[in-house]
């Protein structure tokens, strides 16, 4: 996870303004689906250094593992929950700001491409828990 | 036509793979002349104490009688854990061997599992495993770890990192940068590889190696792939290939979440270091199976894996995976890994060792004036005799040193005389000062721990920390040498001469580097279901909680310095971070040292301050960050810029990077508050036009104001050879200048200067705000929102100035218009 904190950072200060409370989704590949499809919206620090590809169990961002791992170092996010299937953002919104403008984004920036990205998680989680076999 | 990968890797990476083939002819030079004489080599049956008996096929007796392999004899597997755990001193070379073993097992499991699905689905068949296929697994199990270099993993961080602004890297490692996106892009369905992963795929596709696979008297059956195409399978399979040349279903079977490399080495390590982690292997085995992927058995949220495989001619794809019945043997691997991690891998000993490695080469470096070759890098000699070169007790032509401080490092590890702990850091240890609610002591612990992690992450920046804390420790050390009144006076006159002798080499910061780990295995579920397993408890995300959960980083040294560095480290700390790690970080650390009578010394010559002896000693808190929400930014000046608040507060925290203390943090935002309706006051009354005599009026409004909004004011303080102007709830000073010539660009907060230094010191105050009457050029005068600016008192220390511009006799703009048509009147 080495030198993954930037980008974790910055992931979850839009997380948090795009979606203020809600839980980060961390398995079944739904945050890698939804960085991908918003990846041209991301800012730079994240678009340039997140790869994707389809792996053996579907599209997968490599780096995102090691960032939700310096996330949860950093105390950004939770410990997960026992399903482990999504986390809590711990940052608040003046932490989130920060990092937003420390990055070169406006709040008002950072809070659009979070909501973006939460919208595409939300749906592609509907997607999921509405598969026949979910069980979460 | 597509190039093969070796061109491409050659035409990717011209040094490195040059470097490769000169080892490559080197280390098989001998095995290509017993092949030319037509000398035979026998199959061997080899006792292996995690597989039984292994069988070896001729054509892998001979590569393993080569210096190619035989060079991994005395690669120690766990690096120097056989320091700590005096039994685990098994070698690359016996692994290689266990994990022909394993592939074979599994492969044999797998075969087994084909052969039952396929009596009972006859329309539906999975292909055997071959012989010719498994010919090539095995190979590849064992050449997978010819890529590590001595002390095994733990020195891949020095195979990435320069080692000074003297020494440039050199080319060969940083094409291993450039090989990792490389091969990334050539095997798209897989992570980046490892560094050692790297150089084994470069071995194992070099031209030497495919003269050896070739060559007629080998006798290994290639079936119908020419040399150069084995060479692509060995490099899938090593990298667990999903697709690229040369990947097959079967690629995984040495690299991938189940894979034959780690139930030996799970196994392994357990066995050799005494430690019981209680793992099913043949349940395991018996559970994994070949699955064939399609639209029908896929689960249909799994749209990706539906599109490739219908991609296919075939309509499926084939990979391996596990079935339902066996996530409770995957869970106790995983979790059996874990308890390796945390009681072996990561022992704070084994850490001290191996950052002790990594230190040696580094230093071994700088000394000889140039980074090392990847064949010095890769001479063939054991743990032990490299270790012996670097300590000078040996000398070799194939590997030059000069001698140095790296060579006490060795002898250390030699003698086993590791480095001890001199100080423990971790979030869960930050302590935050009284009165506040949990909540905002979370905050405030996660936003220091957060610049914390990321800041060490990197082992560049470790190493500059821990250059900072041997010069800080000596600096400690050379002022209570020389005050008479210091307590145990002669033990740091010793300490601080043992300090002078070793260097920072022996200094190390470290906190272990831990790879995230994901689910990337497909399972099949009775109903015939294929998708990516879901557990009500997630082994992997366990395992990656319970490791962040232990995860303490630690500052090593030799044992008689640890007096005297904990000391430096606790203040370098507290200076670049502004944290202080609480009562439970002192059972991490057999010391007994009580420094409070070193510590009253050191604020009599001026190196800590009283208030950081409260944090050292009584209070164990750490300094707070500025808050936007509590500066008192008006809403008008927030409708005009809503992003003002955080880019003043970011401006603050990085010039104040320590942080403030509690209270002086409360009279900031106090201070601060009236100074926004100061400006507020000043544009908002027409002070802005009128003329202001001079300083002393200024000084006169600012102290009116300032009492107006209930701000406890001092004037005239004399102190530091100098009137202090004002002193603003007891710690923020308030310095006043009077411009009475209009200055254009009066806007950057320059560093406020020696003299507010020196009030600052006297005060022990952090915070000097610096109120500047300007008169501005015509045109020129600024929104009050940008009235304020943010910089240093001096560069370089933890204490900010806030200048305040404040504009008087300037004209409004309707005035300015007619005086500048007047003259033409």
């Amino acid at each position: 996870m080495a030198n993954r904190y930037v980008e974790a950072e910055l992931l979850m200060a839009i997380w948090k303004l795009g979606s203020d409370d809600e839980r980060l989704p961390t398995s079944h590949g739904i945050l890698d689906r939804a960085l991908f499809d918003c990846r041209d919206d991301l800012p730079a620090t994240l678009r340039d250094n997140l790869h994707f590809g389809q792996t053996n169990v579907g599209l997968r961002c490599y780096e995102l593992p090691d960032i939700l791992l310096a996330a949860q170092d950093a105390l950004l996010t939770s410990e997960p929950n026992p399903t482990y299937l999504s986390t809590n953002v711990m940052i608040d919104e003046e932490m989130a700001r920060r990092i937003a403008v420390r990055n070169g984004l406006s709040t008002k920036i950072a809070r659009e491409i979070g909501g973006k990205l939460n919208h595409r998680a939300a749906m592609l989680r509907d997607a999921t828990e509405n598969a026949p076999h979910f069980a979460a | 036509m597509e190039r093969s990968l070796a061109i491409q890797l050659k035409d990717g990476l011209p040094s490195l793979t040059h470097g490769v083939h000169e080892l490559m002819m080197q280390w098989l030079q001998p095995l290509k002349v017993r092949l030319d004489q037509g000398v035979e080599t026998r199959p061997k049956q080899v006792n292996d104490p995690v597989w039984g008996t292994v069988d070896l096929f001729s054509w892998e007796v001979a590569f393993l009688d080569t210096p190619f392999l035989q060079r991994l004899r005395g690669v120690k597997q766990l690096g120097l854990a056989q320091l700590v755990f005096p039994s685990a001193n098994h070698d690359r070379l016996e692994h290689v061997v266990g994990v022909v073993g394993a592939v074979e097992t599994m492969l044999d499991a797998l075969g087994r599992r084909i052969s039952k699905w396929n009596i009972s689905h006859e329309d539906d068949l999975l292909p055997e495993i071959t012989q010719n296929q498994k010919y090539i697994y095995r190979l590849a199990a064992l050449l997978h770890d010819t890529g590590h270099g001595p002390f095994s993993h733990a020195i891949e961080p020095v195979l990435e990192t320069q080692t000074g602004a003297a020494n440039p890297l050199a080319p060969w490692k940083k094409e291993l940068r450039d090989a990792q996106l490389l091969l990334r892009r050539i095997y798209p369905q897989n992570d980046t590889p490892s560094i050692s992963e790297i150089l084994a795929v470069l071995f194992v596709v070099s031209q030497p190696m495919r003269t050896i696979l070739a060559h007629d008297r080998l006798l290994m059956p290639r079936g119908s792939l020419d040399a150069e195409q084995f060479q692509e399978h060995l490099a899938a399979a090593i990298l667990g290939a999903v697709s690229g040349p040369g990947a097959s279903h079967l690629s995984q079977v040495l690299s991938s979440q189940i894979d034959a490399d780690k139930l030996d080495y799970l196994s392994r390590d357990a066995h050799h270091s005494g430690l019981e982690i209680g793992f099913d292997t043949d349940r395991l085995l018996s559970k994994i199976e070949i699955l064939k992927v399609t639209e029908q058995n896929l689960d249909p949220s799994l749209g990706d894996l539906i599109e490739r495989a219908n991609a296919q001619a075939t309509k499926s794809i084939m990979q391996i995976g596990i079935a339902a019945s066996g996530f409770g043997s995957f869970e106790q691997m995983l979790i059996g890994r874990t308890f390796l991690y945390d009681r072996l891998y990561h022992h704070h000993k084994v850490r001290a060792a191996e950052a002790m490695a990594q230190r040696l080469v580094l230093a071994a470096e700088e000394e000889r004036g140039k980074p090392f070759s990847l064949k010095e890098m890769f001479v063939p000699f054991g743990d032990e005799s490299i270790l012996q070169l670097f300590a000078g007790n040996l000398t070799s032509s194939q590997i030059k040193l000069k001698p140095g401080r790296s060579r006490r490092l060795a002898s250390g590890l030699l003698n086993r005389d590791l480095l001890h702990r001199a100080f423990a850091f971790r979030g869960r240890f930050i302590d935050c000062p009284p009165g506040l609610s949990d909540e905002q002591k979370e905050d405030i612990r996660r936003e220091k721990w957060a610049v914390v992690a990321r800041d060490l992450s990197a082992l560049a920046t470790r190493i500059e920390v821990a250059g900072e804390i041997h010069a800080l420790s000596l600096e400690i050390g050379t002022t209570l040498a020389t005050d008479a009144g210091t307590p145990e006076r002669s033990k740091v006159v010793s300490i601080r001469a043992e300090l002078q002798a070793i260097g920072a080499e022996e200094l190390i910061v470290d906190i272990p580097a831990k790879k995230a780990d994901a689910i990337r295995i497909l399972a099949r579920f009775p109903t015939g279901t294929i998708r990516v397993p879901e557990f009500s408890f997630n082994p992997v995300k366990w395992t990656d909680a319970y490791d962040l959960q232990k995860r303490t980083g630690y500052v090593f040294c030799p044992r008689s310095l640890v007096p005297l560095v904990s000391l430096a480290a606790k203040l370098i700390f507290l200076r670049r971070y502004g944290v202080v790690m609480g009562t439970d970080a002192d059972g991490y650390i057999k010391m007994t040292q009580d420094h409070t009578g070193w510590l009253e010394i050191l604020r009599r010559h001026e190196l800590l301050d009283h208030t950081a002896i409260e944090l050292l000693t009584r209070k164990r808190h750490q300094l707070l960050t500025i808050r936007s929400e509590k500066l008192g930014i008006p809403n008008d000046w927030l409708s005009q810029d809503p992003d003002l608040d955080v880019k003043l507060t970011e401006d603050i925290n990085r010039v104040l990077q320590a942080g403030l203390t509690h209270e002086d943090a409360e009279a900031f935002y106090k201070v601060m508050g009236a100074m926004f309706n100061l400006v507020d006051h000043w544009y908002g009354t027409g002070l802005v036009t009128e003329e202001l005599e001079n300083e002393a009026a200024l000084q006169k409004h600012i102290r009116r104001f300032l009492e107006m909004n209930r701000v406890n004011v001092t004037e005239g303080a004399e102190m530091s050879g100098g009137e202090l102007d004002l002193l603003a709830e007891g710690r923020v000073i308030i310095e006043n200048k009077f411009e009475s010539n209009a200055a254009a660009n009066a806007t950057a907060a320059k560093a406020a200067g020696m003299q507010a230094r020196r009030y600052a010191m006297a005060l022990s105050s952090q915070l000097t705000i610096v109120i500047v009457a300007v008169r501005y050029r015509a045109g020129e005068m600024l929104e009050k929102t940008k009235a304020i600016s943010v910089g240093p008192v001096v560069d370089g220390e933890n204490r900010v100035a806030l200048r305040i511009n404040l504009p008087h006799g300037s004209l409004v703009p309707s005035r300015e218009k007619a005086q500048k048509k007047a003259p033409k009147v």
